[in-house]
């Protein structure tokens, strides 16, 4: 039960995370932080790694 | 442009993580030891020593060497100084253990492999010894053994001094057996040693707890026979000449 | 179009992410095992454990029935998959063994989850090969010494094992160890169902012996040296152990029997031998790359055991294994696992001649070195 909750919890920083990426969308860097941030949490969500 | 240069070193550092080599492959493995090892073939060398695996020995100090003339090795691998009366030591036999450590076991396996009449009791009370003519003690403490026997030092101790009082009176003959090498020295194994030394009659050492010259020094003085194995297993050795047929 | 720079960065990202699953769950196959007639059965430990069934980490049990009346013994391998020559050798027993008298069950990958990952930031390789005498190649996991988080996740801020071992602080991770969590609990975490499993094995076939084979860093001060746990009942145990200590040493292998800490809560020769009739034992052997002095990980290192680091810290005396000089190759750890599992198995049925345990395939521990895994290793489809 506390692994799906833990897993929405990933599944709603990813969303947050991919939301940020589009507001900021002229800062090239940011979007590089927020894409590698983006594949743990992919990883971890669809229990990979 | 900062950013750029940023990002440039640290995909540097990566590929120079990367391409670490292994260890000190590189160098020559003489290149300044702390501390040298020499051998000899056949003829006794000064070494080194260093514990052997086994028990932590809080006392030990790698910076600290001690000169020590290893008299036994793979060639020769028991020296006796002195000469055994194998006559004193009749069967049956009672092994057993001060300080609880895995060597009276070793013994046990021993005395079964010779086909001994024995019997072996690592924490046999006073009155177990009564009618026996011949006492081996495995000396050794371990803080596991003690733990699993579910036995305090002050119980050992206590325990070890009631045997040697009942030996004292039934006039046995003692074999002390101090087989775990170096890693069994420290003060509560050396105090029961120093224990059963003072009534024994035969001394068998793994020669690498002789370190500092403890035992053969009082051998020496007492004028006991005391036989120095190069490793456990070469107490078979020692023990089938004593009481093999 | 003002957002196509996002959707590359999201695109370049994804395909990262495919390439790094493509890696990750290439861990998750098992390595086949070659076919051995002398194998009864393969089981499931789940039969032992429902509760294991249909997760990663149920297991493979191997069966070696001699259908000759006598005792019973249990082999781990794997508990800790890093620890490579133990799964090697179970393997190896598993590919090799006839059971002659008595029953044997071999269990390569306690932990198989564990086999599925590796440890974060240790630059740990994943994979090593072994080619065989026959040209072809087979490849290895070395693993996690933990369960993959992925099947057993979040670790809780508190557990007590069923041994009453707290896991707490530093210890949390453990919780994803099976070598904590004896004698288990089919109602608690993953990990700790499979150590139910074994516990349940154990007792209901009647298990005489069991071995759980581990390797350690060099710095631990137990290697090559096997733990037993001493009974209530008797010194027996030890007296067993020490015969196949002697019978080793004799061979020239380095070996020595101790007792299990009374407070090693929750491992397998503490809990299981306090908590089933069976005698328990757990050995270790030298394994370099485990220990933090180790340099970067390669085949030189798992298959060779070679470490000049390692040897160094030995010469200065801040190692006090007796390291040696061009490494410990892993043909050698797995030889010394499969000769103190046999001269074990001989010691014990000497001392009870009713439940007799023996078997063969292998040869002594000369003939596996000269054969090399290359020989003692199968092929496999």
């Amino acid at each position: 039960m506390l692994k799906f909750v833990y897993l929405a919890i990933v599944a709603f920083v990813l969303v947050l995370i991919t939301v940020n990426m589009f507001r900021k969308k002229n800062n090239f860097f940011f979007q590089l932080d927020a894409a590698i941030v983006m594949v743990t949490l992919l990883l971890r969500l669809l229990l990979i790694k | 442009m900062k950013k750029a240069l940023i990002f440039v070193l640290a995909i540097a550092i990566v590929f120079i993580f990367a391409s670490c080599s292994k260890g000190s492959s590189s160098a020559p493995a003489a290149s300044a030891p702390a501390t040298t090892i020499s051998t000899a073939a056949a003829a006794p060398a000064a070494t080194t020593t260093t514990p052997s695996t086994g028990t932590v020995d809080t006392e030990y100090d790698p910076n600290k060497t001690v000169d020590f003339q290893q008299q036994t090795s793979e060639e020769v691998r028991v020296v006796t100084i002195g000469t055994v009366n194998k006559s004193l030591y009749s069967q049956p036999v009672f092994v057993t253990s001060f300080g609880q450590s895995t060597d009276a076991a070793m013994l046990d396996t021993v005395m079964k492999r010779i086909g001994v009449d024995y019997v072996y009791n690592a924490t046999a009370t006073a009155d177990a010894l009564k009618n026996y003519k011949t006492v081996v003690i495995a000396v050794g403490a371990s803080t596991k053994g003690l733990g699993a026997a579910g036995i305090s030092e002050a119980e050992e101790t206590a325990r070890a001094k009631a045997i040697m009082q009942a030996i004292n009176e039934s006039g046995a003959e003692v074999i002390c057996c101090h087989i775990g090498g170096s890693a069994r020295r420290g003060t509560l194994s050396d105090e029961y040693a120093d224990m059963v030394m003072a009534k024994a009659s035969y001394i068998v050492l793994k020669e690498d707890a002789n370190f500092d010259y403890k035992f053969t020094k009082y051998a020496e003085e007492h004028n006991l026979p005391i036989s120095l194995i190069y490793a456990t297993k070469d107490a078979l050795t020692v023990f089938t000449d004593v009481f093999g047929k | 179009m003002s957002y196509i720079k996002n959707i590359i960065v999201i695109a370049v990202a994804l395909l990262f992410a495919v390439f790094a699953s493509v890696d990750f769950l290439a861990m998750r196959k098992a390595e086949p095992i070659a076919d051995n007639p002398n194998v009864t059965e393969i089981r499931m430990l789940s039969e032992y454990c429902s509760g294991l069934k249909g997760t990663n980490l149920d297991t493979e049990v191997y069966v070696l029935d001699s259908g000759v009346p006598g005792g019973a013994m249990l082999i781990l391998g794997g508990t800790h998959p890093n620890e490579t020559a133990s799964p090697v050798a179970a393997i190896a027993m598993a590919e090799n063994f006839k059971c002659t008298k008595g029953r044997l069950f071999i269990i390569p990958w306690t932990n198989k989850s564990g086999f599925t990952h590796t440890s974060p930031l240790d630059g740990m390789q994943d994979f090593f090969d072994i080619t065989l005498d026959d040209g072809s190649v087979r490849t290895f996991r070395v693993g996690n010494r933990l369960t993959n988080p992925v099947d057993q996740w979040p670790d809780y801020t508190y557990y007590m094992g069923s041994s009453g071992r707290q896991l707490v602080g530093t210890e949390i991770a453990e919780i994803r160890n099976v070598d904590r969590l004896y004698y288990g609990n089919e109602n608690g975490v993953l990990t700790e169902m499979v150590c139910a499993g074994v516990f349940n094995l154990i007792n209901r076939e009647g298990i005489n012996l069991t071995m759980d084979m581990h390797e350690g860093s060099p710095e631990f001060l137990y290697l090559d040296c096997t733990m037993v746990n001493m009974k209530a009942d008797n010194q027996t145990a030890m007296s067993i152990a020490q015969s196949m200590a002697l019978d080793m040493q004799f061979d020239d292998l380095d070996m020595r029997a101790e007792y299990s800490g009374v407070k090693s809560y929750g491992l397998s020769h503490r809990s299981l031998g306090d908590n089933t009739a069976s005698m328990m034992t757990l050995m270790e052997t030298y394994n370099p790359s485990m220990g933090p002095l180790h340099g970067k990980m390669d085949d030189d290192l798992i298959v060779n055991g070679n470490e000049p680091n390692y040897y160094q810290a030995h010469l200065d005396g801040y190692i006090y294994f007796d390291v040696p000089e061009n490494g410990y190759p892993l043909v050698q750890r797995v030889a010394r696992h499969v000769v103190c599992v046999t001269y074990l198995a001989r010691a014990y049925s000497e001392t009870y001649p009713d439940k007799a345990i023996a078997f063969e395939g292998l040869g002594g521990y000369s003939d596996m070195i000269n054969a090399g895994l290359g020989k003692i290793l199968k092929p496999v489809e």
